[in-house]
């Protein structure tokens, strides 16, 4: 059996999983400041009255790393070093980045010696005394993580690697990350993406590391996993050193959970939660990827991600005396202390609905004094809100099946035109730790080919079997394992001809 | 005195090794040997970072730009610049790295042979260098280059971000700054390259998505999109332009960043008249870059 949870700003959710994908229980808490302690209470309710030698996986995801991004908490300072010599110097590293973020002395950034060619050639060599001179200023100035990027280290990582020994030997044990094993060709947007990985690497220590320390403690023997981005899970030890992978897995598992629940693997999926309502595509029960460079809190990446639009609207969300009605901030996870329902004294979404039968939990108090006028203009400004945001993820004017999923799927208008309404599933409310609980396994392969012997077909099934292989080593299903990326990149202007060739698999988890 | 600026290399080299200002250094070796200096300087072709080259260099130099190039688009090669289709001189020409190092050519027998010498140096030089070439006078400019292209260039970008910022439709956007025709939906299902004499050539095949559905469409390239079928029905051809455009938001995705997946909206728009005359057609239609047949106007609306 395995366990799903997700740790939402709001809301944490677990799920229990049979070895047949069959939902046996579920809990759903606030989330606690410090995170630890709601996933734990979870787990103890989810495993109440079973043996525990059954729970093979714990499979976490969390929106905590975002979230501390997003407030600009628990950011590691970072040194970012550029091997390139005397290229791209016209463009600084954290260039195009938000100058509040800027401003706030977290980041000291240097050129150094190094860089290649397209083909491999040095631009310039790395330099042992100017790596060293560097670690001296990161040292001065307090640096507690390192992103190092060198240009075309896509091509031969060795510069990176060399510069990384330095570092450690100068600074101990400091956390690098290398852009080679971050992102893809395209100097700047690797360089943000591995700047963002080094300076989330605090944040993520601080989530991660007591999930083992919590397994321990309920005295489980099960293996435990962190949800990435594109519906796939990690080992613990690889999350705390690549958390940018799992800097966004909320939306995807949402999504994955509500296609699972629904059995709708085309259609439209709205999360509406505690803090904000998530609107997607699935297409083929996953998430419909934006194919252009990826923002994260205004700094560009070239991460594919799950294309959400979220906008600041759930149960949660504070309601004015004036128009406009619906504001914009949320009492989030104090909503039981809070709101009116609550017992609190500020007047939210979950307030304007709470005469209704539409709420599935129950709340203290039903006799809500909001006035009736408040509530007719909320009800419309949450029904046009909701309104344009499915009209922008819509990609025709068709009717479209669409699944309310979410802890507030209760504020869901049901006369929205040009969408079918699914009935909401069972378990809806805890949608996103389901999709936790079926985060799959990938597999990949990455090799160069040279075109003279083999066919284009033969290389690309080598590079097939190969991804599937690893998947499968992995712990993947062979049964359920498919192709999700073939990238064939051709090394330019060589007379061989030679293509590196990518591909990645997933599958889900083999049942023990 | 006008002198043409532009990148030279590989494109997939330029985003991983970012130009700088060589080309302010480009000018300057180039002025040098000719012993006067540039009045102005007017971007080779407009396509992509092409048409910043000058900009950085007249900067640098406190000259002005001219609104206009000399492609109007963007083309693989070099003696495709309608400069040179309509008689400029190609030499003397400069090639400079971001390393310092520097190559003329005082003479190239013709525009091809600068090509292959520059490309050849180029290579060396790590696949991004920058070139300064054709030196002309104003009369010249006025006859050869295709005009207000710098403006059309400005005016397509901002439609593309007035449109990302307004959540509109960024193919209407588009065809509102600049007349062309949409020619296809859908999501790209193959993708086959290869670099051949130092040119990326391949096609490229999208599946249709809502009124385009159970269509493909195909895009033969070399560097950049040269025909494109429906259903091996040829829809748009060579001089005239097929762009590949992201469908949500309206960004260009160029031969180079086709990926698999990708969910894209391809337009065609015509070319230039200075494009399509018999002289400009044998270099730069369809039989310019190998095809046996000849330039036919597809796209089914008013040139102009």
């Amino acid at each position: 059996m395995r366990i799903g949870i997700d740790v939402g700003g709001t809301n944490t959710d677990g799920v229990l999983i049979d070895n047949s994908n069959n939902v046996i229980s579920s809990f759903k808490t606030n989330t606690s400041d410090d995170v630890n302690t709601a996933v734990k209470l979870c787990i103890e309710k989810l495993i109440n009255n079973i043996d525990k030698k059954n729970i093979d996986l714990i499979i976490v995801g969390t929106t905590h790393l975002i979230n501390d991004l997003i407030q600009r908490k628990n950011l590691s300072k970072t040194g970012v070093v550029r091997l390139c010599g005397p290229s791209t110097r016209l463009l600084k590293p954290l260039s195009d980045w938000p100058k509040e973020l800027i401003n706030k002395n977290l980041f000291v950034s240097h050129f150094a010696g190094g860089g290649l060619e397209f083909d491999g050639r040095e631009i310039s060599p790395v330099i042992e005394s100017e790596i060293k001179k560097i670690c001296e200023t990161f040292k001065s100035n307090n640096v507690e993580s390192i992103a190092i990027n060198g240009v075309f280290a896509s091509v031969d990582p060795y510069q990176e690697i060399h510069a990384s020994k330095i570092i450690a030997e100068e600074m101990g044990d400091i956390p690098i990350s290398l852009s080679h094993q971050i992102g893809r060709i395209g100097l700047l947007e690797r360089e943000n993406a591995t700047i963002l990985n080094s300076m989330l690497i605090k944040s993520a220590k601080r989530t991660f590391a007591n999930l083992s320390k919590i397994i321990k403690e309920l005295k489980l023997d099960s293996k435990i996993y962190i949800t990435q981005n594109d519906g796939t899970m990690s080992s613990v030890s690889d999350a705390i050193k690549y958390p940018i992978f799992s800097l966004s897995s909320g939306p995807t598992n949402s999504m994955r959970g509500a296609s699972f629940l629904s059995g709708i693997d085309n259609g439209l999926v709205v999360d509406i939660g505690g803090t904000s309502t998530d609107i997607g595509m699935l297409i083929n029960s996953f998430p419909k990827e934006s194919s252009i460079a990826v923002d994260f809190s205004g700094i560009r990446t070239n991460f594919r991600m799950a294309d959400v639009l979220s906008i600041p609207l759930g149960g949660g969300t504070m309601i004015n005396n004036l128009a406009p009605f619906v504001s914009e901030l949320s009492v989030g996870n104090e909503i039981t202390s809070k709101s009116l329902s609550f017992g609190g004294s500020v007047p939210t979404v979950t307030d304007v609905y709470a005469s209704e039968s539409k709420i599935n939990f129950s709340i203290p108090n039903k006799k809500i004094s909001i006035d009736k006028n408040i509530i007719s203009n909320a009800k419309q400004e949450i029904k046009e809100k909701i309104s344009v945001a499915i009209d922008r993820m819509k990609t025709s004017s068709n009717t479209i099946n669409t699944v309310i999923v979410g802890g507030g799927a209760f504020v869901m208008p049901d006369d929205i035109k040009g969408i079918n309404l699914i009935e909401i599933p069972k378990h809806s409310e805890v949608a996103n730790a389901i999709g936790s609980a079926f985060a799959q396994v990938s597999g990949y392969s990455e090799k160069v080919f040279a075109t003279g012997n083999m066919t284009r077909e033969e290389i690309l099934l080598s590079s097939k079997n190969e991804a599937i292989k690893n998947a499968i080593s992995k712990g993947a299903d062979k049964n359920t394992i498919e192709i999700i990326d073939v990238e064939e990149i051709p090394l330019a202007y060589l007379p061989s001809n030679a293509i590196t060739v990518k591909t990645r698999v997933v599958g889900n988890i083999q049942n023990n | 005195m006008v002198i043409c600026l532009g990148g030279i290399g590989a494109p997939t080299v330029g985003v991983e090794k970012v130009r700088g200002a060589e080309s302010a250094r480009a000018l300057t070796e180039l002025e040098n040997y000719l012993g006067k200096k540039a009045t102005a300087v007017i971007s080779g072709e407009i396509g992509g970072s092409n048409s910043l080259e000058p900009i950085i260099a007249a900067g640098e130099n406190n000259i002005p730009v001219i609104d206009g190039d000399g492609m109007g688009r963007a083309f693989p090669e070099i003696h495709m610049k309608t400069f040179f289709i309509y008689g400029v001189s190609w030499t003397p020409a400069v090639v400079c790295d971001e390393k310092g190092n520097s190559a003329l050519f005082p003479n190239a027998i013709s525009a091809h042979w600068l090509e292959k010498m520059a490309r050849a140096v180029t290579i060396q030089m790590g696949c991004a260098a920058v070139f300064a070439t054709a030196p002309m006078n104003g009369l010249q400019v006025q006859d050869t280059a295709i005009h207000g292209t710098l403006t059309l260039a400005k005016n397509v970008g901002k439609a593309v971000q007035d449109s990302q910022k307004n959540k509109t439709n960024p193919v209407d956007s588009i065809l509102k700054a600049y007349p062309g025709k949409l020619l296809f939906d859908g999501k790209i299902t193959d993708l086959t390259r290869s670099t051949t004499d130092g040119f990326a050539r391949g096609h490229v095949l999208i599946e249709g998505s809502e009124q385009f559905k159970n269509n493909t469409l195909k895009i033969e390239f070399q560097n950049e999109n040269l025909i494109a079928y429906i259903n091996d029905k040829i829809v748009c051809m060579v001089p005239d332009l097929i762009c590949i455009i992201d469908s949500e938001t309206g960004d260009p995705i160029t031969t180079e960043l086709l990926r698999y997946g990708f969910r894209v909206s391809v337009l065609g728009f015509p070319a230039p008249d200075n494009l399509c005359t018999d002289k400009a057609l044998k270099v730069v239609g369809p039989k310019g870059f190998g095809y046996n047949f000849d330039y036919e106007y597809l796209l089914n609306m008013p040139r102009k």
